[in-house]
């Protein structure tokens, strides 16, 4: 018997585009910090106070921003395996600009971050998810998509800079608020150990919230079809 | 005989103190995705110990070339991106024409072993600290070496931290994450402390 011709699903992500879920997608459910995981080098070592933070933060927004909407115009017959070298190249282009701007306006911090500043042009957002999510998507769609997960990252690497300024120093932004002192958070180790800490936290409260919406959705649906038999 | 020294010293150095995943956390998230299998953790090694030590040695001679370019910090990244690309192209190239098994089992993943911050990150942290050629490729050495003992730790910690025992908010990467901040802790203490603050 000859065998059926299989049709591939057409690979996109076509499906029209919903606010809420979208945002929640780059802001919480898929965090790059938090859910997933694929960017914190510089949240666990170099995001050690408000500052930083804040440096890291623009850095990385500009950087994986150009960097992903400039690549999205690559063509998609070259194998990934070619494409990943542009995508590289173009990141490092950009990221001569951005350190020249952001030494004029935070000069020793950025000296302070270090490695870290280079760093981002390898990140995970520019490698791994063009190709999952952000190519698949059209090209409005994607901008606010990446807009999100930026700003996803940028929240958490700024809160993880003041909250270790807070314990480290006691302090936020320079500004004087307690009077303790935990060096040790300003550490490697004290970057994983909150990240981590933070990471279950925050997945137990989307876990919670997520379920109660389930129960309550599920709850009106049983109320509504009760309505009905009656 | 000095020689030898210095790049057993710079070795130890990079693998133990400055650890890419205990003491960097450079290419973290790599590391965890590659130590869920033992065969990725044995590809993935190797594959970072070949480019980084090939490029380190490419960046040897660029560093000295360079090095007094009042700039050269500003488009180092540019310049190293372009080595390691040509450093993978050209293995790519290598591995395709005479091992093309090898080469259609890990096109899919070879990139994720060249383009990480463990790669980049170890040619930044060999010019900020060493000049000497046998420095540079002790300490390339020694960086992925110290990556594939971390990734040993994770594999073994990776089948352990999956338990039912952790909650379940915390389980897969938060556990995996405290974890690598206690073994940080560990290895933090490999740079000593004086215990002279104590008086």
């Amino acid at each position: 018997m000859a065998r059926s011709k299989q049709i591939k699903p057409k690979k996109t992500r076509s499906n029209p585009f919903k606010f809420t879920r979208d945002l929640l997608d780059g802001l919480a459910k898929q965090n790059v910090v938090l859910m997933t995981g694929i960017v914190n080098a510089p949240v666990i070592i170099a995001a050690t106070t408000f500052k930083k933070g804040v440096v890291i933060a623009i850095a990385f927004a500009l950087i994986s921003f150009f960097t992903i909407f400039t690549c999205s115009f690559v063509s998609k017959r070259i194998v990934y395996t070619l494409r990943v070298i542009i995508y590289v190249l173009v990141g490092s282009v950009y990221y001569i600009p951005t350190v020249i701007l952001l030494e004029e306006i935070f000069p020793l911090t950025v000296e302070l971050i270090g490695i870290y500043m280079p760093l981002i042009i390898t990140n995970a957002l520019i490698f791994s998810k063009t190709e999952s999510r952000f190519y698949l998507e059209n090209r409005l769609k994607m901008i606010i998509d990446v807009s999100f997960f930026i700003i996803g990252f940028s929240v958490i690497c700024i809160l993880t800079g003041a909250a270790r300024e807070l314990i480290c120093f006691g302090s936020i932004g320079g500004i004087k608020l307690l009077d303790i002192s935990v060096a040790a958070f300003e550490a490697p180790f004290g970057g994983f150990i909150m990240v981590g800490v933070m990471s279950g936290l925050f997945r137990a409260l989307y876990n919670y919230l997520r379920n109660r919406r389930i129960r309550m959705n599920e709850e009106a649906a049983r109320k509504q079809a009760a309505e009905k038999v009656r | 005989m000095d020689k030898l020294a210095l790049f057993i010293n710079t070795a130890l150095f990079a693998m133990f103190v400055e650890n890419a995943i205990f003491s960097r956390a450079l290419g973290t998230s790599v590391a965890f995705y590659a130590s869920r299998k033992k065969e990725s953790i044995i590809g993935m090694g190797l594959g970072i110990t070949y480019v980084i030590t090939v490029s380190s040695c490419i960046t040897f001679f660029i560093d000295n070339l360079l090095a007094d370019l009042p700039y050269f910090y500003i488009i180092m990244p540019l310049i190293y991106t372009v080595v390691v690309s040509v450093v993978y192209m050209g293995s790519l190239l290598a591995i395709w024409r005479f091992m093309p098994k090898i080469f259609k089992s890990i096109k899919k993943y070879v990139h994720l072993s060249v383009f990480n911050a463990t790669v980049l990150g170890a040619l930044f942290l060999n010019t900020v600290y060493h000049e000497d050629f046998i420095a540079y490729i002790g300490f390339g050495l020694g960086i992925s070496a110290g990556f594939f003992v971390a990734l040993f730790f994770l594999h073994i910690a990776n089948e352990r931290l999956n338990s039912p025992l952790i909650p379940e908010a915390f389980r897969g990467m938060p556990i995996m994450m405290v974890f690598v901040g206690i073994m940080s802790l560990a290895f933090y203490a490999l740079t000593g402390y004086s215990t002279n603050a104590l008086n």
